[in-house]
């Protein structure tokens, strides 16, 4: 589903990410872990295309994403930002901001399907997509944001520290929603975390970096079972 | 409104959420009673604009010479000058003049600067850099100099002096335009829409000029004060409006002759300058309170 080989990515000189490789199955929920600062939203916003400056190859679903057009990619892959509190418009009620990347790609009937994408992340009710952003709680514009990244039906989906922003209460709520979406959906997760519960919770798979470089890949049952190779990620399991 | 309404029309619902905004933004803003006055000023304005014939006694251009200089009186509300007009009829008709610049100006210059800030802001690179030292070339001569300058070579009169402030009056809204486009350019909804394939087109017009718009319309409101002074000015100096037209620039210039004497010539237009200066700076002020960005807490 996605393959990144040999990717590096430098801010004006500051090197955010060096010679990282990846590779995500179709199905699989993927996790990157680290401290902040260590390159793994650089990464997702890589991948999303946000960054210009990198080296390397990226391919989603086998197409190089520096040869395919943005609007092709948008069906493919989607992202989820960290803070739901920025990542909604101001100016538009919630439906409108759903409904956009269908107008944007032209698909039929964006307002029948923005109510049952709405429905589907557990805003059901006619009224909630007439509100604006600054009426809704930090969970609400969560699920709000995920259904705009589900808008176009993408089959890989960037969380970037889905939870990081919400109560520890609500953020259960968002976890077991994503799992949900990924089950039924059959979608594939790549989940940027510094919160090795989240990732362990949510993920098959997980990487672990530091200081812009991979330190070790490793399954589920190997963080389980502590079977880690590098002091560093004993560290970070001590810490957390 | 019923709930079936609200699904079998989408359109209307979100009319309804938006007036509700609105509705929400109104209570804010009558809590602040400066702004009040200052809308109250303005509404007059635009209601004496809008009635002037209605509102005048007399016929703002016909002389009478028997009633030359004439102090305020039941006859002459305001007085009369040097032609024996009657200064209350000229003032009601020249708030027209006034309205027609000020709209003028805004309406050619704030649109200008808004789509200059915005593309430059969003766009970056070298679309950005000549886009910035075009401003900053005209930002660099002095306003009224170039006004001048321009009423001058044009000719005076009503339009070109609008058309001269004009050219003077946009590079401050692309200034503020692009400093609001390089913050939302890079925020995460815009992103979102990004990755949804948006082309900039679409990104600069619904998704970045919305966010720019509330910086604007305070900058607006508060430049229509400097706006009426400065037609004012140029109407002082004879490069405005042209007599007869009871432009309060010119009327003021005309009463300075006799302002030791029959001081209310130029004291009453003078006093309408003000007034409404006033109330748009005080209508600006109110709606900097609550539109500003950088003043309100992120919501």
């Amino acid at each position: 589903m996605l393959e990144v080989h040999d990717l590096s990515v430098d801010f004006s000189g500051k090197i955010a990410v060096r010679n990282t490789g990846l590779t995500v199955q179709s199905g699989e929920s993927f996790g990157l872990v680290g401290e902040s600062g260590s390159g793994k939203s650089t990464i997702l916003r890589t991948i999303m295309g946000l960054n210009r400056s990198w080296s390397g190859t990226i391919r989603i679903d086998g197409l190089d994403i520096r040869k395919t057009p943005r609007k092709q990619l948008a069906r493919l892959v989607q992202m989820v930002f960290q803070d739901p509190y920025s990542s909604l418009h101001p100016r538009y009620v919630i439906g409108q901001q759903v409904a956009e990347p269908m107008r944007i790609n032209g698909l039929p009937n964006p307002e029948k399907r923005t109510a049952e994408l709405l429905e589907f992340v557990g805003l059901g009710g006619p009224r909630f997509q007439f509100r604006f952003p600054h009426e809704l709680s930090g969970g609400q514009r969560q699920r709000v944001a995920i259904a705009r990244a589900l808008a176009l039906s993408p089959k890989l989906l960037l969380l970037d520290e889905p939870t990081s922003a919400l109560d520890v209460s609500i953020q259960a709520e968002i976890l077991n929603l994503l799992n949900r979406l990924r089950k039924e959906l059959g979608l594939t997760f790549v989940i940027v975390s510094h919160d090795l519960a989240v990732i362990s919770y949510m993920c098959e798979r997980l990487m672990v970096m530091r200081n812009a470089e991979p330190v070790e890949t490793l399954t589920r049952e190997q963080l389980r079972a502590r079977e880690i190779a590098d002091d560093y990620t004993r560290a970070l399991i001590a810490a957390a | 409104m019923s709930t079936t309404d609200l699904v079998d029309d989408p359109r209307r619902a979100v009319r309804a959420a938006r007036w509700a905004e609105f509705k929400r933004f109104a209570r804010r803003f009558l809590r602040n009673p400066l702004g009040v006055v200052g809308l109250v000023i303005v509404i007059l304005l635009l209601f004496v604009a809008a009635f002037a014939p209605w509102l005048a006694t007399h016929d703002p251009y016909l002389p009478n010479l028997a009633a030359r200089l004439s102090a305020p009186s039941a006859e002459f509300w305001l007085g009369a000058d040097e032609l024996g007009r009657d200064i209350y009829s000229r003032l009601v008709h020249g708030s027209r003049l006034t309205l027609l610049i000020v709209a003028l100006v805004i309406v050619t210059s704030a649109p200008v600067g808004l789509i200059v800030g915005a593309v430059s802001g969003t766009v970056g690179g070298w679309v950005d850099v000549v886009f910035m030292r075009i401003t900053d070339v005209f930002l660099a001569v002095p306003k009224l100099l170039l006004a001048l300058a321009f009423v001058a070579a044009l000719g005076p009169g009503i339009v070109n002096a609008a058309l001269a402030i004009t050219l003077t009056a946009w590079p401050p809204y692309a200034r503020l335009a692009r400093a609001e486009a390089l913050v939302v350019r890079n925020s995460d909804y815009v992103n979102a829409v990004r990755l949804a394939g948006a082309s900039e087109f679409r990104i600069i017009v619904f998704h970045v000029i919305p966010m720019c718009l509330s910086s604007v319309i305070v900058r607006m409101t508060f430049d229509m004060a400097g706006i009426i002074l400065t037609a004012a000015g140029l109407g002082f100096i004879g490069l405005g409006a042209q007599p007869p037209l009871p432009e309060w620039g010119a009327m003021i210039s005309t009463g300075r002759k006799f302002i030791f004497d029959q001081w209310w010539i130029a004291t009453v237009p003078g006093a309408a300058i003000f007034i409404v200066s006033l109330g748009f700076n005080l209508l600006g002020d109110a709606l900097r309170d609550l539109l500003d960005p950088h003043l309100r807490q992120r919501n």
